[in-house]
């Protein structure tokens, strides 16, 4: 996900750093607080030891030390840290206090903080100094030390960095989700743009629009218009191709067709060479057939869906189809019928609906065995006209149902077609904004072709409001 | 009689001119539409075959001049494909007919013939022809291989109706209609019937009257398997 995902990859750019700066400033405050800690603390055991070292006096040539209990009570605090204190004279002599808390070398009237280990292996922080106590041309020198235990100061410490070290972590969660947030609704264009390009159909080749993207997209989606501009030219090219292709093989096809007939004209008399010259008409129908056949396919093609929008009478295009080929029906005893809704409108080119409605009957017309009937069915399901043409012939197995659309793929192989018949079929209803399926017939016989058609309602939809008008 | 060939590939010309020596016509040809024009001024043809796509001067405009002249020979265009619009772009321009390369021999000689025979007759004795199924306008009479062929007042009646739709639909209510008087107790069964008859009485024609189950009747030519 993270080496996946745009969002993903943005946030570790974001966390990481974010992340560090929390952690540096959270360990120097850290320290801040710990210095403050200790400067509160120190002042405290100044005071404390002061007091003490004040309070000594000389009672009688001897020194009298008295603890003030003020000088104790400086140290109160709900942690209740223990407190230490010695007092010793020249020769160190202990005067009072506690003998475990020792003392650094060297001490003089400046006091000196140190932290030092008690017997029992308490930690402690102690300040100790040197008073000159002065009696009748006498001097004593008199140390004194105070120290406690760092309960109250770590309490302290917890208490002033834990709220600073929560805001970071709260500014450093905001912060994420701030950009998580700023991200999805940034990034909504490119997803949007994902969406466009990811939903194409295959006949899609327009342009993807760029108004409405970020500047930083436009370079990307250009790219990607350059691209589809190639593809749809080269598209473009083929279908030019195809379509000069078939235009020039019609007129040596025509002139082979004129020869073949003359030859036939003259050649009656010699059976073997009548049979051949049969043979080659038929060849040479067959070889227009095809030609015409691609010359459609090319023709379907070069239409998008949404460049067909004449309407187009569904029941006069049927009824003209039939017309055409009940000939064919009648030639082949095939009962040819259809039942048909009235009125029924389409949306689309009125040759190309013509041509798919011609192939699906020729096919079904073919395909059924003599005696066999073939039906042609439209009726207006909601915002879609279907259409179906329903034979009682071989039909086709389940598993050449799958390939039947390919270009060049027949079912069988004793009939003549072309093999381009259902592709001609599917490219028309897919350009005009259609689908087209194969299912067997009722009770496992014959084949059933359903085409799906958008209606052509906007011609009612106008009359409609005519008529309110008028009322 | 004597046709106009125009058509600029020379080779399918040089056929097109052989298969039509053998059905007896004559034939001059032109190569491109100001041979064509030339010849029309000062030959008179009985009929004219001209091919759509003609380099210079286009199949139309040949037509469109030819038209001007107030020349009215038969016109047979060739075009080379079949869409709705080079067909309605054909007869747009004035031509009587139209064929789609690559045509078949015997369907161009007989739509040459069948030009040829309107023209000759003129308005008087104007036909429709199915085959070898012949109505006569003026008479009304219905001829078999020039052979009249006897019906029945309604049996006339509904073939009538059925030829003049020259190879469209004609539903059962149409027929019925065309029938029967408001007197008359209109029957359905009553059609089939006479469908049946002249079935029977067309038995020996090359003309059918084939049935589009749920749309209706049509008379066409059968086709030889």
């Amino acid at each position: 996900m993270i080496s996946g995902s745009l969002r993903g990859r943005l946030l570790w750019w974001l966390l990481l750093p974010l992340a560090l700066f929390v952690a540096v400033s959270g360990a120097l405050s850290y320290q801040n607080m710990q210095e403050t800690a200790d400067l509160l603390q120190d002042n405290a055991l100044l005071s404390s030891v002061r007091v003490i070292g004040e309070d000594i006096d000389w009672d009688n040539g001897n020194i009298v030390v008295q603890i003030p209990p003020a000088a104790l009570e400086l140290f109160e605090s709900p942690e209740q840290d223990n407190v230490f204190y010695r007092v010793e004279g020249t020769q160190h002599r202990l005067l009072a206090g506690n003998p475990d808390l020792r003392l650094p070398a060297g001490l003089s009237s400046v006091p000196v903080f140190y932290t030092t280990t008690l017997d029992d292996g308490r930690r402690v922080r102690a300040v100790a100094y040197v008073r000159q106590l002065f009696d009748s041309g006498r001097t004593e020198e008199v140390t004194v030390a105070v120290a406690k235990t760092q309960r109250s100061r770590n309490a302290m410490v917890s208490r002033l960095w834990h709220p600073q070290l929560i805001r970071l972590f709260l500014m450093l969660v905001l912060a994420m989700l701030l950009v998580y947030l700023g991200l999805t609704f940034e990034l909504r264009p490119l997803m949007k743009l994902k969406d466009d390009v990811a939903d194409r159909g295959p006949l899609q080749l327009e342009p993807i629009r760029a108004e409405n993207l970020h500047f930083e997209l436009r370079p990307i989606v250009d790219a990607i218009n350059q691209c589809i501009s190639r593809m749809s030219q080269q598209t473009a090219t083929q279908r030019q191709f195809i379509s000069d292709a078939a235009h020039q093989l019609r007129t040596p096809l025509t002139l082979l067709d004129a020869q073949i007939q003359f030859a036939r004209q003259r050649g009656g008399h010699d059976e073997p060479l009548s049979d051949a010259l049969t043979s080659m008409h038929t060849s040479s129908r067959k070889m227009t057939t095809l030609t015409n056949k691609l010359l459609l396919l090319a023709q379907a093609e070069s239409v998008t869906p949404s460049g067909v929008q004449d309407q187009v009478d569904l029941t006069l295009v049927i009824a003209g189809v039939l017309e055409q080929l009940i000939a064919l029906a009648q030639k082949r005893d095939i009962d040819l019928g259809a039942e048909l809704e009235e009125d029924l409108v389409v949306i689309g080119d009125e040759a190309l609906t013509t041509a798919l409605v011609t192939n699906l009957v020729d096919n079904a017309l073919r395909y059924t065995q003599p005696g066999g009937c073939v039906t042609v069915t439209a009726q207006r399901d909601e915002d879609k006209v279907i259409l179906r043409v329903v034979d009682n012939g071989p039909g086709i197995s389940a598993e050449a149902r799958g390939r039947a659309f390919e270009r060049f793929y027949r079912a069988s192989s004793d009939t003549e077609g072309t093999g381009l018949g259902l592709a001609i079929v599917r490219e028309i209803a897919y350009r005009q904004g259609g689908t087209v399926a194969l299912a067997p017939g009722a009770g496992g016989i014959g084949l059933v072709v359903t085409v799906e058609l958008r209606t052509g309602r906007e011609e009612t939809r106008t009359v409609d409001k005519t008529l309110r008008s008028e009322a | 009689m004597k046709l106009l060939l125009v058509e600029d590939n020379a080779e399918l010309a040089r056929w097109v001119v052989n298969l039509m020596q053998v059905e007896n016509f004559a034939v001059d040809w032109a190569p491109d539409g100001e041979h064509a024009g030339t010849l029309l001024g000062t030959q008179r043809y009985d009929a004219v075959l001209l091919d759509m796509r003609l380099p210079g001067i286009g199949g139309k405009d040949v037509l469109a001049r030819l038209r001007r002249r107030r020349d009215n020979v038969p016109v047979l265009m060739l075009t080379a494909n079949g869409s709705t619009d080079d067909k309605v772009a054909c007869f747009a321009a004035g031509a009587d007919d139209y064929v789609v390369k690559p045509f078949d021999a015997r369907e161009l000689v007989a739509r040459i013939k069948a030009l040829i025979r309107r023209q000759s007759a003129g308005d008087q004795g104007q036909e429709i022809v199915c085959g070898d199924l012949q109505y006569l306008f003026d008479t009304r009479e219905f001829r078999v291989r020039d052979e009249l062929l006897t019906l029945r007042r309604r049996e006339h009646a509904i073939l009538e109706t059925l030829i003049l739709k020259q190879g469209k639909t004609v539903s059962k209510a149409t027929l019925i209609d065309s029938v029967f008087s408001l007197d008359d107790e209109a029957s359905a069964d009553a059609i089939d019937i006479y469908i049946h008859r002249l079935r029977k009485h067309l038995a020996h024609s090359t003309a059918r009257i084939m049935t589009l189950r749920g749309l209706g009747y049509i008379v066409r030519e059968h086709e030889e398997s």
